[in-house]
């Protein structure tokens, strides 16, 4: 935003019109005690410009007069009243005086005349109700007649100089057109004006929309660019973008999308006053996954607005019940508001002014947006652009979650998720795609963003039940992410394969055993050989002993000891 | 100011001025001489000047000086300026 609106004070006296947005651009105001020009075609809103201002003023304690050269004055009272402005009732306390200056078409012309006859009605009614603000309305009517356009052009001279000698604080409208002739001819009022609005109803694709534009502004800074406005039932509104850029308030608490397990992938939820984008191709389940947060958000007691540009109320509430997703108890409660409309149905200023006044008026916590791709619709990309701008800008000052979903083309195009420039003021991104694996189409989710949340960047898998979304865990394998029936076939794989490597180490351990087993068998068989070896030889030894006793016996008995050394080892042996 | 020829008069106008400004007195004299010269006697003027009397101009919707308005003969017409045009005038007044 480049031409941001300074607020710094201005020294040049102003009065404020009250006109929603307005007085943003002009820096305060109207200034005071000089003439304002509105100009601008047929049905772009001028007198419905003077009527407010007075009609503020007066609300305000400020008398007015307006002068109608065109309109009756019963017309005019009856136009404000469509507005909700009671002009004969301020007239009753004379804050106001709406005067019908018709003059007769029949009326003959001879010789010169002046315009005395107005100033003298102006002035004494001025004094009369100690007033300084006129507005006249269309007085090229009057001045016709003077048939001399260099006469007029004086005219309009001398009533710029008697408003300004008698300290008044005027607008004059003047028609302009896109007539060159009438555009040229009436241009001097430019120069001659203190500060000159413009007003411009112009049709782009076949859609209407309306720009305000401040071209002159002696002694004042103003907003330079052109702004949308709408005209609603409440009057004029201004939309300037760029006053409001700077406000927006840090992202809140978490607050949870409706899905426990989407709330794990996102880290808590989604950010209460943040902008989400669900952004997916046809058919991925995007309404679906909003209408689950919009579900339990009002289950929770918070106010959710619904603007649709895609299917009606009933549509969604219809469609919602197969995935079991139930949106008549919200409805019934008042916390969910459907707001659907064709984006060709009207501009965007006048979608815009939908929007607002119905975020104003309820309140809401959450909005959801469906879709922005059918912005375009309005008019053009750069329309769609605004739109969207200023109504997340809205949103963001007002602490409301914005949730918007957004159509795209093509399946996996992470390009076109963003959607509209807007990607900036994206907090969340969640991407649904849709995946082919072995002949079938399975949904997926990503999330792509989630501003000051640690979250998942893994793809999962996501159905589409009749109990409503359900995400399902993550496969990481081998070969990648995958999903469905592939998912199913190879986790059905990997079991068999885990319970083959399990029953091998069973089989081996059990083999062991045996060997195990065998060894000790082996063992005491050896034992048992070594201890009958054993006990042969001892029975041998025995014998041996018994055989050398008997010979000592026999020696002794002979008489004698010759091999008596001999003998003493061979028993130390034994 | 209010000039009175003719009791049951058949004319009955009313002019209004601003003051002195050059076109009021011109259109005062004016009007006076085109009567003088045919009516003379048989018309009612009254000559309201706004300036002084604002209320007046919004009765009647006077936006514009000097306006003459011709009440009678009927229907009423209205000519604005010095009415220097003496043959509109008269054919306005059906003389």
């Amino acid at each position: 935003m480049k031409n941001e609106i300074k607020t710094e004070k201005c020294s040049l006296p102003k009065i404020p019109t009250r006109i929603a947005g307005l007085d943003d651009i002009l820096l305060g105001g109207i200034p005071e005690n000089r003439t304002t020009i509105i100009s601008g075609g047929p049905g772009c809103g001028k007198s419905i410009f003077g009527i407010e201002f007075l009609y503020n003023g007066a609300q305000n304690g400020h008398p007015g007069i307006y002068v109608t050269f065109e309109e009756r004055a019963d017309a005019v009272r009856q136009n404000a009243l469509t507005m909700g402005w009671d002009l004969g009732e301020l007239e009753k306390q004379n804050l106001l005086f709406v005067m019908q200056a018709n003059l007769d078409p029949r009326t003959l012309i001879s010789g010169d005349f002046s315009l005395l006859g107005l100033f003298s009605i102006i002035e004494g009614k001025a004094k009369a109700m100690n007033c300084k603000c006129i507005v006249v309305d269309a007085i090229d009517i009057l001045l016709r007649m003077y048939n001399d356009f260099n006469r007029e052009r004086t005219e309009y001279y001398t009533l710029h100089d008697w408003f300004s000698s008698r300290k008044m604080t005027s607008i004059i409208t003047v028609k302009s057109s896109q007539d060159h002739g009438l555009a040229t001819r009436y241009e001097f009022l430019d120069f001659m004006a203190d500060c000159v609005i413009h007003l411009d109803q112009r049709v782009r694709e076949q859609i209407s929309t309306r720009r305000i534009r401040v071209t002159k502004y002696r002694g004042s800074d103003f907003g330079r660019n052109e702004y949308p406005y709408v005209i609603s039932n409440k009057g004029l509104s201004i939309i300037p973008i760029s006053t409001s850029a700077l406000r927006h308030r840090p992202l809140g608490d978490p607050v949870s999308s409706g899905n426990k397990h989407l709330d794990s992938i996102l880290g808590g939820g989604y950010r209460k006053a943040s902008c989400i984008l669900i952004a997916g191709i046809t058919g991925a389940g995007k309404t679906t996954l909003a209408n689950t947060f919009i579900e339990s958000a009002c289950a929770r007691g918070e106010k959710v607005l619904f603007i649709g540009f895609e299917e009606s109320e009933e549509a969604i509430v219809n469609n919602m019940l197969s995935p079991g997703i139930d949106l008549r108890p919200a409805i019934k409660s008042k916390r969910l508001r459907f707001q659907t409309s064709l984006p060709e149905a009207m501009g965007s200023e006048e979608h815009l002014m939908r929007a607002f006044n119905q975020i104003n008026e309820d309140k809401p916590d959450h909005l959801v947006l469906d879709a922005i791709s059918a912005c375009e619709r309005m008019g053009s990309r750069q329309t769609a652009f605004e739109y969207l701008i200023r109504l997340l800008n809205h949103c963001k000052e007002n602490d409301i979650t914005c949730l918007l979903l957004n159509q795209t083309v093509q399946s996996m195009d992470i390009h076109q998720i963003s959607g509209m420039e807007i990607s900036s003021m994206v907090d969340t991104a969640l991407f649904l795609g849709m995946v082919e694996v072995g002949g079938e189409v399975n949904r997926m989710i990503l999330v792509l963003k989630s501003r000051g949340l640690a979250h998942s960047n893994q793809y999962r898998e996501f159905l589409i039940t009749d109990k409503g979304i359900e995400l399902m865990d993550v496969y990481v394998g081998e070969g990648g992410v995958l999903t469905g029936a592939a998912r199913q076939e190879q986790e059905a794989k990997e079991y068999a394969h885990q319970r083959m490597r399990e029953h091998r180490i069973l089989q081996k351990q059990q083999e062991l055993n045996h060997k195990e087993s065998a060894k000790q068998a082996k063992i005491s068989a050896l034992q048992s050989e070594i201890d009958m070896f054993k006990a042969e030889l001892d029975s041998l030894m025995e014998e041996e002993k018994i055989w050398h006793n008997s010979r000592d016996i026999r020696a002794k008995l002979r008489g004698k000891f010759k091999d008596d050394t001999l003998n003493k080892s061979i028993l130390g042996n034994i | 100011m209010t000039q009175v020829h003719d009791s049951d008069p058949k004319y009955r106008l009313k002019l209004f001025i601003a003051g002195n400004e050059p076109n009021s007195i011109q259109a005062i004299k004016n009007i006076g001489d085109i009567l003088n010269s045919r009516i003379k006697d048989r018309y009612k003027l009254e000559i309201v000047d706004i300036l002084s009397d604002f209320q007046s101009a919004i009765d009647h919707g006077v936006l514009v000086t000097p306006m003459l308005i011709i009440v009678e003969p009927s229907p009423e017409t209205t000519i604005v300026g010095t009415l220097s045009d003496a043959e509109k005038v008269k054919a306005a007044l059906r003389l």
